[in-house]
């Protein structure tokens, strides 16, 4: 635009052209985080406004997703992220019964089942509301390493955590995101059930497991 | 450590850092020769991935809506609106209180008339921060503002269609800016702190309503200063001569 005036407004300029870049990662950032259109759009906004404010701290040649994606997140974390017990409500699942179900003998039988290879049957729409449904502290995790491809230093500055933090978020955010989407196969005929014993069994654990939630 | 990895146990606490390139160049090599070699961790790198791959080909659809660009686009004009505005007044109002005081101390020759006029009138036409319903208001709105008191006169027996200010830089010194309208011209005043009023101290001098005023006249506009306190008040005005004088130091 009108960089003729002065060096301030060349780095609007600037400014403007990378958050075009990275507006449509950012708007799916921002709908996973929020889960909601209107809301998605408005953490944007007010993501971008921030970016505005503060573009002085941004070093030209430095890592610009990083930068942008941390404002992102610390937006949503401070702003628009329900309160807490509204969201376990809305997810459906407390850290606790994660932690029960992530039990390390669970995660070996899962370890050991033959690969399969479902998740390329799956639609987008279905494995992004599985997505959805993870509880706040892992999706975001995920959504910035899987799916935005930061480092987890970049993630760790993100949410104001330590990497070991992001790790285990990673990790346990996966291992039930692999749980939902494999028990989504299986509803879809995609897997399955009873091919071989250690299927059966998931299942039962699965299947278990949503009982207990929705009742 | 070398060779750690070889093992099926490392190793797989290890798949995730090697996709999520965590891994030093070193540890990556090693990783993959024990997954060519082990078609179980193989199996659970390839799952690994698998989801990896699917969340992201299931988010790359995703577009920004139209009316989100737009409201992102409209930020950026404001912002840019702002700081254009803002470097377009800051060189022409310090153009207008430097030609001030450059042609204050008489060498008006080569200052091109269009130049000063431009910056009069700029200096005549500032944006206000404050409309004040009367001189008082306005003392109190630079109070807090500014490390020197501001003293604005009552002009005598004429009406004041719009009095307000702002405060604005000359170089680096805060200045109040301060314009009254009258029905037939404007007074425009700028005060600043002065620690060396000597300098200012040129052109004609004159005593009116008992205060030491040094006048000129450029272009057909009136120049004024005077101090106050260790304060200097500058006004420029497109009034006539008499009715200055008369409003200004009855």
């Amino acid at each position: 635009m009108s960089s003729l005036f002065s060096p301030r407004v060349k780095k609007i300029d600037d400014l403007e052209r990378l958050i075009d870049e990275h507006l449509d990662d950012l708007y799916g950032a921002a709908l996973r985080y929020t889960r909601d259109q209107s809301r998605a759009e408005d953490l944007v906004q007010d993501t971008v406004m921030r970016a505005l404010r503060f573009r002085d701290q941004f070093e030209p040649g430095t890592n610009f997703r990083a930068w942008i994606f941390t404002i992102l997140t610390h937006t949503f974390i401070h702003g628009y992220r329900r309160q807490k017990r509204e969201r376990e409500i809305l997810e459906g699942v407390t850290r606790d019964d994660v932690a029960k179900e992530l039990s390390s003998e669970t995660n070996q039988r899962h370890a050991e089942a033959p690969e399969q290879a479902y998740l390329e049957q799956l639609f987008s729409d279905d494995v992004l509301a599985a997505l959805d449904s993870l509880p706040e502290e892992f999706r975001t995790v995920v959504v910035l390493c899987d799916i935005e491809g930061l480092s987890y230093k970049d993630i760790s500055e993100a949410i104001s955590s330590p990497v070991g933090t992001v790790m285990s978020r990673l990790y346990r955010g996966r291992r039930i995101l692999e749980t939902k989407l494999l028990a989504l196969a299986v509803e879809q005929g995609i897997v399955r059930t009873g091919a071989n014993g250690q299927e059966s069994d998931r299942v039962v654990d699965l299947n278990r497991f949503r009982r207990r939630h929705s009742g | 450590m070398a060779g750690y990895l070889q093992d099926c146990e490392a190793a797989r606490s290890a798949i995730a850092f090697l996709l999520d390139d965590e891994l030093d160049a070193e540890q990556a090599i090693e990783l993959e020769a024990h997954l060519d070699q082990c078609p179980a961790c193989r199996a659970l790198a390839e799952r690994e991935g698998q989801l990896r791959l699917a969340l992201r080909r299931a988010s790359k659809d995703v577009r920004a809506p139209s009316s989100l660009r737009r409201r992102v686009h409209q930020l950026f004009e404001d912002e840019r609106r702002v700081h254009t505005r803002w470097h377009r007044w800051v060189p022409s109002l310090a153009a207008a209180a430097i030609l001030l005081t450059f042609l204050w101390a008489g060498s008006h020759s080569t200052s091109p008339q269009a130049v000063y006029e431009a910056a009069v009138h700029r200096a005549n036409n500032l944006p206000f921060d404050v409309v004040a319903a009367n001189v008082g208001e306005l003392q109190s709105f630079f109070r807090d503002k500014l490390p020197f008191p501001v003293r604005l006169p009552q002009l005598g027996s004429v009406p004041v269609m719009r009095l307000g200010g702002r405060v604005t830089n000359l170089g680096s010194r805060d200045v109040a800016y301060v314009r009254y309208e009258l029905s037939d011209g404007r007074l425009s005043f700028f005060v600043y702190d002065d620690p060396n009023p000597e300098i200012s101290e040129s052109g004609a001098f004159y005593r009116l309503g008992g205060q030491h005023v040094y006048l000129q006249h450029v272009h057909g506009y009136t120049i004024a200063r005077w101090h106050n306190s260790g304060v200097l008040y500058s006004v420029v005005t497109d009034l006539p001569d008499d009715e200055f004088s008369s409003v200004l130091f009855h």
